[in-house]
């Protein structure tokens, strides 16, 4: 993380909608220069907390501090806030260069200053070019460009995506999300980013924000959400994973059908799931001299290109996926009898909470 | 849908059957009505010389007709007048449209169809009878008066019927459906994301409606335009019912002049004149309508 | 907000003058702004009126002629224009049928006048205008207000449907009847409704087509009309008045359903 803490600051904002509440009680803190991403399932409350902050969605309760400014009270043509729009939103009658000048225009800025500054921001996303086009004469990439352009134009102190890459397909997606990263960070802006791709919110972010049901269920490095989940709904949103149920042996063991597998921080006695990624488990074609190994077979074999992954079946306990990478040759063939564990840190123990 | 080269014969009466329909009672009547006004004025039944002249000479033209239509200061001020009232009514017509217009696109979902039906359910009813109604509501002892009356505020009854006044309430009154709906059609289709855009982008709400809601809406402003100007600058019910006697319109002459001067030629001369006069506006509202028929598509 | 009390104000001023009309039908006077009391005797005496009860009897015949025949024209040319990729004549047909919206009537009822005495004089047809003549030009000016509609709901047409018929043997004519009439039939219908009420309610273009013993309804109300407002003229308007009302109801019941099943 960058930046001094707090230069987003909000505490125990809340939005309702009848007797739902789209976001409930939300506190963050987001450091000056930090790319942070709302990441979470369609509904959840992330697009209704973005436009909170670009104050296009009222506040029935809490606050929003921006640079120790509350915000609360200011319509959004006053705040320095700006975002670019899930579709782009680019004024079809107005041409790019009147799309990115039109914030300015709003300031009262004279012409030659406000020339030079279209000229700057459209340099900034490559598209000078094309200053003369309509947003319809431009491809889905330069659309994005564009709308990048005009959000910046006004050197907001903050910038909101939402979902920045939902309108791209596939291919261009990834080229735009090292583009668009690489921008951010040149021009060090504070930037909120509402994505329901884990993959845009792991490759974009410093810090990303899991939202469930409109609270805030876990905030950490992409890093950190994704080895360390809390809770089950962390741990399938980040990726792929094995959830075993099993009793706590002691604060290091859990045991998982008639044997003893590593974990970590689990307390004595109790019922525990822990979630195991598919590519921390390792799998042996003998048994480990330890003897606390899971021992299955082998029942399926899935060819995604760099890596395989295994469908494993273990008498008690749901079918487990393990992925292996190197040659294909050296995967065994289904019927083997293969054996699993893994380091403690990698069995993460969830907390009961969904 | 593909062409479909099996059967060339059904493609051509598909458009073969409308069109000739068409060129036979719409297209070519103008032709006649040309001819009729540059034909001679005869006191027979039809009033004008047959269709074939004398010893089958069948092109003697005049231009007697549109000669008086100029030199007559009663046909040229009817016409300037016709334009005065209808562009007056359109204007007037736009200003009470639009807020309604926006209201419509504005209001949620599930509400529209009925708002919109209601715009619409007046339209169905006869003309006639909506402009009739205003008759009632104007005239010297109408419901307006009558009211004033009683209620002390006035000891003559204001002089509304049979005025300029009247015919401007009567138009707005019986037009303002065509206004409304391609205004609604072009308002509603406007992404509500732009609005946000340019509110986040520093505009306050008048900038709003003004750099990104009224151009956005040109399309619907001129066709809705065209539609309230071109026929009420032929309009003959409502100047006739609701104008006094010197409310001049090119409508209401074109009709005296058939009619109770039975005058063919001259009233022949009339509508080409005014043909001329809907020329640009006429063009204006086809281009706008072809350009919103590529859009839908 | 604003808007809300601008939108109110206006469908005031929309229905006010109609809801006079409604109440002032019942007035006992024969000075239909002066109240004297609730009476029904005015609808009586509109159906003792024989001239007026002719003159319906002629416009929902005509009327109902007209639309039938501008739904058939009016489809094929909507069909023509957004269906049948370009082709030679598009453009003017276009033009056709676009142009009867706007133009006034006072042109078109002239021209076709003059279409018809000019007919009449060279091949013997029509001797005389009448019903027929007064079909002729609505149908002529109706066609392109149903074209306006059925073109507007043809443009939303999933081609795949049609597409999906000749796949699996249908001709395009059977293609058409089977699946898309179906599909644009609510189009049709409201349509024919359009074309219906222009018809029964055209006064001008019908005055200058019609002949001897082809009087109108809009004629005589408008004969009566010119001379000042008349209780009979009152009882008439609020029976189209109930009737657009029950036929608005019937159309928006309809859409509820139809929406409804649309989200199931």
């Amino acid at each position: 993380m960058s930046g001094t803490p707090g230069f987003l600051s909000l505490r125990g904002l809340e939005r309702r909608y009848g007797t739902v509440n789209a976001v409930d009680v939300v506190d963050l803190d987001i450091g000056r220069s930090e790319i942070f991403a709302l990441l979470g399932p369609s509904g959840c409350g992330k697009s209704t907390l973005l436009r909170m902050l670009a104050g296009l969605e009222g506040i029935d309760a809490g606050t929003i501090h921006l640079d120790g400014e509350l915000l609360n009270a200011q319509p959004a043509h006053r705040r320095p806030v700006n975002m670019m729009f899930q579709a782009y939103a680019l004024f079809p009658h107005l041409t790019v260069a009147d799309n990115v000048a039109f914030g300015l225009r709003q300031l009262g800025m004279e012409t030659a200053r406000l020339r030079a500054r279209v000229e700057e921001m459209l340099a900034l996303v490559r598209m000078s070019d094309y200053a003369a086009r309509r947003p319809q004469q431009l491809s889905g990439g330069q659309q994005q460009r564009v709308a990048l352009a005009r959000s910046l134009a006004r050197a907001p102190k903050l910038l909101l995506l939402d979902e920045p890459m939902a309108a791209l397909d596939r291919q261009l997606r990834v080229e735009m999300q090292r583009e668009l990263r690489e921008i951010l960070r040149s021009i060090e802006i504070t930037c909120v980013i509402v994505t329901h791709d884990r993959d845009e919110a792991m490759t974009m972010a410093d810090r990303i924000g899991l939202m469930q049901q409109g609270r805030l269920v876990q905030v950490g490095s992409p890093e950190a959400v994704y080895d360390r989940p809390r809770t089950r709904f962390a741990a399938e949103f980040l990726g792929p994973v094995n959830l075993l149920d099993g009793v706590a042996e002691s604060a290091d063991r859990v045991r998982l059908g008639d044997r003893l597998l590593p974990t970590a921080g689990a307390a004595p006695g109790a019922r525990i799931t822990v979630a195991v990624r598919p590519e921390d488990i390792d799998l042996h074609l003998a048994p480990p001299a330890h003897g606390q190994a899971l021992a299955g077979t082998l029942v399926g074999i899935d060819y995604m290109g760099a890596h395989r992954v295994l469908e494993i079946e273990v008498p008690g306990l749901p079918r487990l996926s393990v992925i292996v990478s190197g040659s294909a040759q050296k995967t065994p063939p289904p019927g083997t009898a293969v054996w699993l564990d893994w380091w403690p840190e990698d069995a993460v123990v969830l907390e009961e909470t969904s | 849908m593909p062409e479909t080269p099996a059967r060339p014969w059904g493609r051509w009466l598909v458009i073969g059957i409308p069109l000739v329909w068409l060129s036979l009672f719409f297209l070519l009547p103008f032709g006649i009505v040309l001819k009729i006004s540059l034909s001679e004025a005869a006191v027979a039944i039809p009033p004008v010389q047959p269709w074939f002249g004398v010893e089958g000479q069948w092109l003697s033209a005049t231009f007697e007709h549109f000669r008086l239509l100029v030199s007559d200061t009663l046909y040229l001020s009817a016409y300037l007048s016709s334009l005065r009232i209808a562009t007056v009514s359109t204007v007037l017509c736009l200003l009470v449209g639009f807020p309604l217009a926006l209201g419509l696109a504005r209001a949620a979902p599930r509400w529209q169809g009925i708002l919109l039906l209601l715009v619409i359910i007046p339209s169905w009813t006869s003309l006639l009878i909506r402009v009739y109604a205003w008759m009632g509501i104007l005239g010297n002892t109408g419901v307006i008066n009558n009211m004033l009356l009683a209620l002390g505020l006035i000891d003559q009854p204001l002089v509304m019927l049979r005025t300029d006044f009247a015919v401007y309430v009567g138009i707005v009154y019986a037009y303002l459906p065509f206004m409304v709906l391609p205004l609604y059609a072009t308002l509603v289709r406007i992404d509500p994301a732009l609005l946000e855009a340019a509110a986040d982008l520093g505009a306050t709400a008048p900038t709003v409606f003004l750099r990104v809601v009224l151009p956005l809406a040109t399309g619907g402003i001129i066709a809705g335009s065209m539609l309230v100007f071109i026929p009420a600058i032929g309009e003959f019910v409502i100047p006739e019912l609701l104008g006094g006697a010197d409310t001049l319109m090119i409508g209401r002459v074109l009709w005296q002049e058939f009619f109770n001067n039975r005058a063919w030629p001259l009233a022949a001369a009339v509508a080409v004149v005014l043909l001329a006069v809907l020329l640009a506006p006429l063009w204006l509202f086809h281009h706008q309508q072809s350009r919103s028929l590529e859009l839908e598509r | 907000m604003s808007l809300r009390v601008a939108m109110i104000v206006v469908f005031v001023f929309l229905y006010a003058p109609m809801l006079l009309l409604v109440i002032y039908s019942f007035n006992e006077s024969r000075l239909v702004t002066v109240w004297a009391g609730f009476s029904t005797r005015w609808y009586g005496e509109l159906f003792r009126d024989r001239q007026m009860m002719s003159a319906l009897w002629v416009s929902l015949r005509v009327a109902f002629m007209a639309a039938t025949t501008a739904v058939v024209l009016g489809t094929l040319a909507a069909v023509a224009l957004t269906r049948l990729g370009p082709f030679r004549g598009r453009n003017a047909l276009g033009v056709l049928v676009t142009a009867p919206l706007v133009i006034p009537e006072v042109i078109t009822g002239l021209s076709l006048l003059l279409l018809f005495v000019a007919m009449g004089q060279l091949i013997g047809w029509p001797a005389e205008r009448g019903m027929v003549t007064v079909w002729i030009a609505h149908v002529t000016f109706a066609t392109a207000f149903v074209t306006v509609v059925v073109a507007a709901r043809l443009a939303r047409f999933e081609s795949a449907l049609y597409e999906a018929a000749l796949d699996l043997g249908a001709t395009p004519f059977r293609a058409f009847v089977q699946v898309v009439l179906p599909v644009i039939a609510p189009a049709l219908l409201a349509g024919w409704l359009l074309a219906f009420t222009l018809s029964l309610d055209d006064l001008v273009i019908a005055s200058f087509t019609t002949g001897p013993g082809a009087t109108t309804l809009p004629m005589v109300v408008f004969s009566s009309v010119r001379l000042g407002v008349s209780p009979k003229v009152n009882a008439l308007a609020t029976l189209l008045i109930a009737f657009v009302v029950l036929a608005a109801l019937a159309s928006w019941w309809l859409m509820q359903r139809r929406s409804a099943y649309r989200d199931t």
